[in-house]
């Protein structure tokens, strides 16, 4: 638990201009951040002009419950000695709960933290919303998917037919 | 908002990977879904191909031709392949996985290859992929393996796991030995030729070695590997008077001195068996002196003495021993026939239990059987420097009151030893 009443703290400036005060170690979880501050030490502010401050301030909402819960579990195995499993497993099982709540976004918004998280590289967060995404298509009919992402059919029906005659095994099930 | 498209609008590389979270005939299916999602599938690079997917029945190869539609779609190069044959290997079928494994290589860039089989037989016979890192082949019947007449081993192979696996002397040796950058080996093989195979390691890179010892074996060889530090050896089962047992026990007990010098081993309890041979006295030679970590898997109720002796004939050829985790297999109907005072008694002189074992976790399925409380209880009241006893259920499961009342008599005996339990967290 020795946090340092010196921490760094790192302004984060989204889009739109807000600016969000971070300490360096949350910021530290995007990888791209992290690169800048090892390139150059001194930089206390950083312009991300490629996230909307709605999407930033999700992104430090996960990233702040990932570094708690990482420091939680550190914490443990200090006192003890060793960490006792029953209590990682519990928290493990908390932060999935929380990851999956936290995934209870529309599709937009979803969309744009797939977006954020692949330009600030904060990896645990891409691979969420990946499989989110994944999840979403999967077992749907194309008329399914089409519907929940807003995709715009643009196919005539011979061309679409004619995609479907070409591999009949891949929608047997969808339909 | 409403309406507008942003999936489609992700770069390339993001809709790829989620196109390769679904199974191949979801993420074939979006070639339909409009102009832009068209060709999106078949720029994948990495690949689960799962063949359970409908297939016509009445159309022989159905399976094949959907591989080879797949195969001859994708736009690069394969980096990792994971093929779940799913009862693929009929008469019919299983010839042309060959041909399968050949279409790719022609757009070689292969890293990962894995192979599971849950159905016939099947006879793969691998092109020399060039950037091969790790091949996984893994079945529930027998493979056989069968590698270019030119081969040389795979230059950046550095996993290599052939589990029941049918393969040549000539092979396996070329697998192991030509393949210079091998850090971890699984093996559980069958041999063709009329000898049993020898395995002989002479592998600069090699860390772990994992072996399933069977009568198709006789030798596994650890000639020159520098950095090997993990063991772990499981063993076949066989009617102790039989032939085999004899085979099996010479080559388990020969390969406990190849592996002498590693810091972690992991032994199925059946081993004990073989390597404790005809005395009750130790038939061990071996000393495990820089050993810190011993792993016993599958632990059950033997009623044979032997296993007794052979245990504490390990402990103590072990002398710097910290950690000691058991698992326990599931107990079986004797298991109360064991005599628990043979393990509860005092033993003198075992220098790691006097010394250096801190840590003992014991993994249970359900329920302990009573060799495993008479383990715990022999380990800890002997144990002298002993900090943790861990205790953790693999199912979600009450801690037995006969098992508390055991530990408390030892915590009363011994009372630095701190005792945890725990259960895993409930996974399917």
């Amino acid at each position: 638990m020795a946090r340092s009443s010196t921490e760094n703290m790192i302004t984060l400036m989204s889009s739109d201009g807000e600016e969000f005060m971070v300490t360096e170690k949350v910021a530290r979880e995007c990888t791209t951040i992290r690169n800048m501050l090892e390139d150059d030490c001194v930089i206390t502010n950083i312009p991300l002009p490629n996230v909307t401050s709605d999407i930033l301030s999700m992104v430090i909402e996960y990233c702040m419950e990932h570094v708690a819960a990482a420091e939680k579990a550190a914490a443990e195995t200090a006192e003890k000695g060793s960490s006792s499993a029953p209590a990682a497993a519990k928290a493990n099982k908390d932060l999935e709960e929380w990851d999956k709540a936290f995934m209870n976004v529309d599709v937009y918004t979803l969309c744009d933290l797939i977006l954020a998280a692949n330009y600030l590289n904060v990896s645990g967060l891409l691979d969420l919303t990946i499989q989110t995404a994944a999840n979403l298509i999967k077992g749907k009919s194309p008329e399914q998917i089409r519907k929940t992402f807003h995709i715009q059919n643009d196919l005539s029906l011979e061309e679409e037919e004619k995609i479907r005659s070409q591999t009949p095994w891949a929608f047997e099930k969808s339909e | 908002m409403a309406g507008v498209d942003r999936l489609s609008a992700l770069p390339l590389e993001i809709k790829t990977s989620i196109l390769r979270l679904l199974p191949i005939d979801q993420a074939v299916r979006t070639s339909s879904l409009s102009r832009s999602w068209r060709y999106v599938w078949t720029q994948v690079t990495r690949l689960s191909l799962d063949l359970s997917f409908p297939f016509d029945p009445d159309m022989p190869l159905a399976r094949v031709k959907v591989l080879e539609y797949i195969i001859f779609s994708l736009r690069d190069p394969l980096i990792d392949l994971n093929l779940d044959l799913w009862y693929f290997g009929d008469d019919h079928e299983a010839p042309h996985l060959f041909k399968f494994l050949h279409m790719i290589f022609p757009k070689d860039g292969l890293q990962t290859l894995s192979i599971y089989n849950n159905g016939d037989t099947v006879q793969i016979e691998l092109p020399y992929f060039q950037s091969l890192r790790v091949l996984t082949l893994s079945s529930l019947t027998l493979n056989h393996l069968l590698l270019p007449s030119d081969f040389q081993g795979f230059a950046h192979l550095e996993d290599l796991s052939l589990d029941n696996v049918w393969i040549y002397q000539r092979d396996i040796d070329l697998l192991i030995n030509g393949s210079k950058n091998l850090k971890a080996f699984q093996g559980h093989l069958y041999t063709y030729d009329a000898e049993p195979l020898t395995l002989a390691f002479s592998s600069p890179k090699l860390t772990s070695i994992e072996y399933y010892f069977n009568e198709s074996t006789k030798e596994v060889r650890v000639i020159n590997a520098p950095c090997l530090e993990e063991a772990q050896i499981t063993v076949d089962t066989v009617d102790s008077s039989s032939e085999e047992f004899a085979l099996i026990a010479q080559s388990t007990s020969k390969f406990m001195a190849e592996v002498a010098n590693v810091s972690d081993l992991l032994l199925d309890f059946a081993t004990l068996k073989y390597i404790s041979q005809d005395s009750v006295s130790c038939a061990l030679q071996v000393q495990f002196l820089r050993l810190r970590s011993l792993h016993l898997s599958d632990v059950a109720s033997y009623r044979d003495e032997r296993v007794f002796a052979t245990f504490c004939c390990l402990l103590r050829n072990m002398p710097i021993l910290e950690s000691l985790a058991i698992k326990c297999c599931y107990p079986q109907v004797m298991r109360d026939a064991f005599p628990l005072d043979k393990w509860v008694k005092k033993e003198d002189s075992i220098s790691c239990l006097e010394q250096s074992l801190k840590r003992l976790t014991i993994f249970v399925p359900k329920t302990i059987n009573t060799s495993v409380i008479g383990m715990i209880c022999f380990i800890v009241l002997n144990a002298k420097v002993l900090k943790l006893v861990e205790i953790i259920y693999m199912e979600d499961r009450k801690v037995e009151p006969r098992i508390v009342k055991g530990l408390n008599l030892v915590q009363k005996a011994s009372s630095d030893v701190k005792v945890v339990f725990s259960s895993m967290p409930a996974r399917r």
